[in-house]
């Protein structure tokens, strides 16, 4: 047969399957077996050596902290990433003494494999968004570009307004088609990993809420709201159980 | 268990959401830590390094564009790029050593090619920054994150064909980088 091809050749290099005859070929072949030998040396040279997870070797201890300090993050971003379940450590909210300190929530490993499952399944589906309209300095802005935002649960619906200014923000959320629950509804802010949370209060019979926002909540930061279904078993932690979620930074 | 997705925390890092620089470097530090011990063999200058690729990749956020790939193979890339400077730095020395050890190397063929070398990772690293912008995401996808050409031609939305061609233009001239400043592959 005609020698291989250097498509096949650099495709085979780089750990794609040939056909039999090109397979065959290339052991038997002194000058494709040469060029395929160089190809490879190339893609094993900059193949990041795939240590296997419990290869990994643990970073120093400092080696966040000098980070952090490097780049001036606020001292929120300086919590050290555990390697596993992040520490309860409190959200502060300094000079709000009227809100007791929540513990951070623990990373809620359910609920994401059920928000990536839904958000898989119901696709473009699920026909239901959270809408968000920003009111700063007075000048209206629709935030969503585009970013498809989720319901958790295919019955339900939010959506969200936060109206005023930096004195006075109020988060209004209304959620359709609210299941039945011998609980509540609770209304959340966080981060985008989902491991900073804030709870902002609880939804009316009515399904809906209008909330005050506190002054020094960075909304740049947390900037998904959430809304789960809550038993009433006093503990004071997402349920992991929501209804919907959505970014609002586009 | 993941969450935020890795597309989510690409969009936030992009963004400048300092969470997700701390998630990024909870997920990925220690992959980019032992990457980088791997190749330079110091713990000191893989500390050292392992901060230069977080320190830099936040600051220079703006070009980590989340449509041409994922934020693990951009910050694996910086790492590649940050140890090659630091490799490059240990003195002109290396090539000297290098040379020799090339050369006993070259005697020897039968080693295969993952007997790691020092200097084709510099000039290969090199390369790939050099390298038309396609050729290098479709690489960067390959050599980092072990993705098929299905699977890039899925993520990056170009037909497999022009992937492939991608991928073979710019692993070509990888190469042939090797054959005119490595003298030891011909």
């Amino acid at each position: 047969m005609e020698h291989t091809d250097e498509e096949t050749l650099a495709l085979m290099a780089i750990g794609e399957s040939p056909s039999a005859p090109d397979d065959e070929h290339v052991r038997t072949c002194a000058r494709c077996s040469r060029e395929l030998q160089a190809l490879s040396h190339v893609a094993s040279t900059m193949k990041a050596p795939g240590p296997d997870e419990r290869d990994l070797l643990t970073p120093p201890a400092d080696l966040w902290d000098s980070i952090a300090s490097e780049l001036h993050l606020s001292t929120q971003s300086r919590l050290v990433p555990a390697e596993s379940d992040l520490p309860e450590t409190a959200v502060s909210h300094p000079g709000d003494d009227s809100r007791p300190k929540r513990p951070k929530a623990r990373r809620l490993g359910r609920f994401s494999v059920a928000l990536a499952a839904c958000a898989a399944l119901l696709g473009a589906a699920a026909g239901s968004t959270i809408t968000w309209w920003i009111t700063r300095d007075n000048s209206s802005v629709s935030a969503v570009d585009g970013r498809r935002l989720d319901s958790l649960q295919a019955s339900s619906a939010g959506y969200a307004r936060l109206s005023g200014n930096d004195g006075h923000r109020l988060l209004k959320i209304t959620v359709e088609g609210l299941p039945k629950t011998s609980g509540y509804f609770e209304v959340w802010l966080m981060d985008r990993s989902h491991t900073k949370l804030v709870s902002m209060g609880v939804l009316g019979p009515d399904g809906s809420a209008t909330l005050p926002v506190p002054d020094n909540i960075d909304l740049r930061e947390y900037s998904v709201v959430d809304v789960s279904v809550q038993p009433y078993n006093g503990k004071p932690d997402h349920s992991g159980d929501s209804l919907v979620r959505g970014p609002y930074a586009g | 268990m993941k969450s935020p997705s890795d597309d989510d925390l690409g969009h936030g890092f992009a963004e400048g959401d300092e969470s997700c620089l701390n998630e990024a470097y909870r997920r990925w530090g220690a992959l980019l830590f032992t990457v980088a011990l791997r190749r330079l063999g110091d713990p000191e200058e893989a500390k050292d390094v392992t901060q230069q690729v977080f320190v830099g990749a936040w600051r220079g956020r703006e070009n980590y564009d989340p449509k041409r790939g994922s934020l693990k193979a951009w910050l694996m890339g910086v790492t590649h790029k940050k140890v090659a400077d630091q490799l490059t730095r240990r003195s002109r020395h290396l090539r000297d050593v290098q040379a020799v050890t090339t050369q006993a190397a070259a005697s020897s063929p039968q080693q295969d090619g993952a007997a790691d070398s020092v200097l084709d990772f510099v000039l290969l690293t090199d390369e790939l920054e050099k390298l038309p912008e396609q050729q290098r995401t479709v690489l960067k996808m390959a050599f980092y994150e072990d993705l098929t050409q299905a699977q890039i031609a899925q993520r990056t939305g170009l037909p497999l064909g022009t992937v492939k061609s991608n991928t073979r233009r710019g692993l070509l001239r990888m190469k042939n980088r090797l054959e005119v400043d490595g003298g030891a592959h011909g």
